[in-house]
């Protein structure tokens, strides 16, 4: 903590646009963490002075970070806008899930979501802290297109609006029925697909590998690749114990599954116990992983004695963070859910405002698509080149496709469209940071 | 009360007039094509497919085509996907297949859902009978005081537009509705959806994608295509292209690139046509080609060499290489021999052999301005005005014929998206007797909406309201 504010306070001595702008950044994280503090203090104690200054404090930090965000833009210039890379991409994501929030909590008058809502968006905006590198860095020519602004905006904003929307469609599925092992099942199986991709399939070999990374000319953090390589081949060094570790964490979380597969739809205080501790157990590992990946500081020589720093892979880092936060939240649940559910409005406003999130999100995921579409063309030469991004944008808006259609024409409301919501999410999750990491291809500019 | 629902007729909630219409004798085909779960399944059946080629990498994209020989010699499971066709899972038959099905699906869907539309819409500005009423949501309540047709609109108003009533006898029939419109946008989505179908169809059989190279100063017609297998084709352009100057700037104090560019003429029949100045995302357009500043290459260092005659007239003026003849009139010329970057410590010099009068002398050329007056041989002054990095230039070519069609699809359907996640169609029937009202409506969303106007109104007509029994 006192590490972090002498960092902020760093950041404003600086006096430059840009560090100012990253002070603010970093003012605005504390403002959160007050905010989600006021949130979840309202969801315990129904007080109007307690929502207040939840309330009060998002606004604070809203108005903050747009500041921030203009500062970085002028410091930029214009012609680049400030979601260019992983660390402003996850601010600008953070930003439009409290907008989108806060417009919604203005027009319905919906208090106790903000303490669901607001501790995801304290743990982008604390990841973004954490990734390494904030420098304002120049854009390869390609990206040099007015399409950027448009093409980027506009999957972020839909990508914010699709996170509320899932917000929505769990707190549905919480409110129309309490059915904890279902909740554990479905984290669990969310942590099994992160730790496979975070691991790279490494898990089964007991192997967790880090990239060396080192600075280019521009001081950007890189792979390092090995000289002479062709294809490309990159310093990797295992990271001791940890693969163990992790393959122990995925062998519980298969446990969990199994246990809380055998549990569901079943109210008996022991199953429920069960699921709960076979919830907890890869839970506290996972804990011990991101400690682990938060501390990690390797250096890696080579044979002609090149020393490279290790570095955990951002896309990586945040995909643990994101199921660790899911684990997190579904053992709170677990304890608090029986009194924390009737505090929730009913089950039907909850689902229309998942509609009405979706409705809104999805035109703007389309035109996402179509200004991408357009940029490529100008840029490429070609209008859609099943690139990965490009594809598992698709399978996103698909899924989606898929909610409307059968919202709106079959009639499905209820728990059936909360699942195609949150099928939708992790989908969403995938095409934000899971491609990048898995898959490089033509979008794979900001990984780190 | 609620009629329609009770009945549960549609399979489609959206409709929202009873349909006594009798569905059309239709085929079986048909039938099966226009079935809403034929659609659901193929979805997901061309999302699994997108899925996979997600995650497993493609030939051509994000697998290069060594790294793919490599790797199915070396392992099952790469072979196994690879005799799935799951490493170029795009360009199999059966996402052809399914895509042709997908498409089949959305045309006769769309046709299936015009003509129940076409039932649902025959029905507006029809007199309210009590046949009709018994198809629709419906409502009748005594009125205590003289109600006419103008009060009647004038408590819609900013809700519903009323068409002039009309009478028989004593008793009016009175239709009006909103967002209209609005019930068609589904369906012309779905046309836009069939363009952009179309756009990508055409260019996925007549597209071409390949790479050119030319050195400046030169021209060039040849590009090359590389398969996905990682053979290299060779094609020609229909016309030359000539790269007069390549630039290049850098971020400051880095190797990254910050702007490239490259001067090319068009030259068409042997003539030249245009000039242009392309770079990254301005490209150069034509006989339906892109050309695209793509990438680059530095090929060398070359001497730009600058002759005058004696009347001080510039004869060249360009850049040569070692051993590269240049002439200057039909009879003389020069070539360069050597270059040293110190020569007799007079600084950088290049070495020429010129033929001037049929008499052949090699001399040498300084760099350094002061020394200019050694460089004159016979009749030319020769300056040697520096070395420069000579690059080719390297472009994307492209022949995208469908993307102008994709283009129209996608600007129809996102206006059309909106307008039908927006809008709504509401209508209501009245049948005004001396002392009765009878009320009937319909909405394909916003139902509680209409239903919340409607209470208010007929509160307003009749003092209170009453419900009839119905249904």
């Amino acid at each position: 903590m006192g590490e972090f504010l002498t960092m902020m306070m760093g950041s404003f001595r600086e006096g430059t646009a840009e560090s100012v702008s990253i002070g603010f950044f970093d003012l605005s994280f504390l403002i959160f963490v007050v905010s989600a503090v006021g949130y979840t203090g309202y969801l315990l104690k129904r007080s109007d002075k307690v929502w207040m200054s939840g309330f009060i404090a998002l606004l604070i930090g809203l108005a903050t970070m747009t500041l921030a965000l203009g500062l970085r833009w002028y410091a930029a210039g214009i012609g680049r806008p400030p979601w260019t890379n992983l660390y402003e991409s996850l601010v600008f994501f953070s930003w439009g899930v409290v907008v989108c929030y806060a417009v919604v909590e203005i027009k319905y008058h919906i208090k106790v979501i903000g303490a669901f809502l607001i501790p995801l968006v304290c743990m982008a905006m604390g990841l973004a802290s954490l990734t390494g590198n904030k420098a304002i860095t120049p854009l390869v020519p390609a990206l040099q297109s007015l399409w950027l602004h448009f093409h980027v905006a506009g999957a972020t904003i839909a990508y914010a609006m699709f996170i509320v929307a899932f917000g929505f469609a769990v707190l549905h599925l919480f409110r129309d029925r309490l059915n904890m092992p279902y909740f554990h099942l479905a984290t669990a199986a969310f942590n099994l697909a992160v730790i496979l991709a975070v691991t790279k399939l490494g898990v089964f070999l007991g192997r967790f590998e880090l990239t060396a990374a080192a600075q280019d000319m521009a001081g950007t953090l890189v792979k390092a690749q090995i000289p002479n390589s062709d294809p490309p081949q990159f310093y990797k060094m295992a990271i001791p114990g940890m693969g163990i570790f992790m393959a122990l964490t995925f062998v519980l979380y298969i446990v969990s599954i199994v246990v809380s597969y055998r549990a569901r739809n079943s109210q008996e205080p022991k199953d429920l116990q069960r699921s709960f501790f076979a919830q907890l157990f890869p839970t506290l590992l996972l804990t011990l992983v991101l400690i682990r990946l938060i501390t990690i500081s390797g250096k890696l020589t080579d044979d002609i004695g090149h020393t490279f720093t290790l570095a955990v892979n951002n896309y990586a880092f945040a995909l643990v963070m994101f199921a660790w936060f899911f684990a997190v939240m579904a053992l709170v649940l677990h304890q608090v859910g029986d009194r924390l559910r009737l505090q929730l409005p009913d089950a039907k406003t909850l689902d229309n405002l998942t509609y009405k999130c979706i409705i809104v999100a999805f035109p703007i995921l389309s035109y996402m698509l179509i200004s991408g579409a357009i940029w490529a063309s100008q840029s490429w030469g070609r209008f859609w080149g099943w690139d990965p991004k490009e594809t598992a944008a698709l399978v996103t808006w698909t899924i989606y496709l898929g909610y409307l259609h059968m919202r709106i024409t079959k009639g499905w409301t209820g728990r059936r469209t909360a699942y195609i919501a949150v099928i939708g999410f992790v989908s969403v999750i995938f095409t934000y940071l899971g491609v990048n990491l898995v898959i490089s291809g033509l979008h794979s500019y900001a990984s780190a | 009360m609620s009629h329609a629902k009770e009945i549960g007729v549609s399979e489609q909630v959206n409709d929202d007039v009873v349909d006594r219409g009798g569905s059309k004798k239709a085929g079986r085909l048909y039938q099966f094509f226009a079935s809403t779960k034929l659609a659901w399944y193929l979805t997901l059946a061309l999302g699994l497919i997108i899925l996979i080629g997600t995650i497993i990498p493609q030939k051509g994209i994000t697998l290069q085509p060594d790294a793919a020989a490599r790797h199915i010699a070396e392992d099952t499971w790469w072979r196994l996907a690879d005799s799935l066709g799951f490493l170029e899972i795009f360009h199999q038959w059966y996402f052809f297949v399914l895509l042709g099905l997908f498409y089949t699906n959305l045309i006769v869907g769309s046709v299936d859902g015009l003509s129940r539309l076409e039932r649902q819409l025959e029905v507006s500005g029809k007199p309210l009978t009590d046949e009709l009423k018994k198809r629709l949501r419906n409502r009748s309540v005594d009125l205590p005081n003289p109600v006419t047709a103008e009060m009647v609109a004038r408590e819609f108003e900013g809700a519903i537009k009323f068409q002039a009533p009309t009478s028989e006898g004593q008793t009016s029939f009175m239709f009006g509705e909103k967002g209209r419109l609005s019930r068609f946008m589904p369906y012309i989505l779905h046309f836009g959806f069939i363009i952009i179908g179309i756009g990508g169809a055409i260019t996925a059989m007549k597209g071409m994608e390949g790479r050119m190279f030319i050195p400046e100063g030169t021209s060039s017609n040849k590009f090359f295509v590389q398969t996905r297998d990682g053979e290299v084709l060779n094609y020609e352009l229909p016309f030359d292209v000539r790269c007069d100057d390549f630039r290049i700037e850098f971020y400051p104090g880095t190797q990254q690139p910050k702007d490239f560019n490259s001067d090319l003429a068009v030259i068409d029949n042997g003539q030249e046509l245009f000039r242009r100045t392309i770079e990254v995302n301005d490209p150069l357009r034509y006989k339906g080609f892109r050309l695209f500043q793509a990438f680059y290459e530095r090929i060398g260092t070359m001497a730009r060499m600058k002759v005058t005659d004696t009347d001080g007239q510039v004869v060249l003026d360009r850049l040569m290489t070692k051993s590269e003849v240049a002439p200057l009139t039909t009879t003389d010329g020069f070539t360069i021999v050597d270059f040293v970057p110190n020569h007799d410590d007079k600084g950088p010099a290049l070495q020429v052999r010129a033929l001037t009068n049929g008499e052949t002398q090699e001399f040498w050329v300084y760099r350094a301005p002061i020394l200019s007056y050694l460089n004159q041989n016979g009749n030319y002054h020769y300056e040697f005005a520096g070395l420069e990095d000579v690059y080719a230039t390297g472009l994307q070519v492209s022949l995208d014929p469908g993307v102008k069609i994709t283009l129209t699809g996608c600007a129809i359907a996102i206006p059309s998206l909106l307008w039908a996640l927006f809008g709504y169609h509401h209508r209501v029937w009245v049948r005004l007797e001396p002392q009765k009202l009878h009320i009937a409506w319909s909405a394909h969303k916003k139902l509680p909406e209409l239903e919340a106007r409607l209470d208010q109104v007929l509160a307003n007509l009749s003092g209170t309201p009453r419900e009839d029994s119905h249904g």
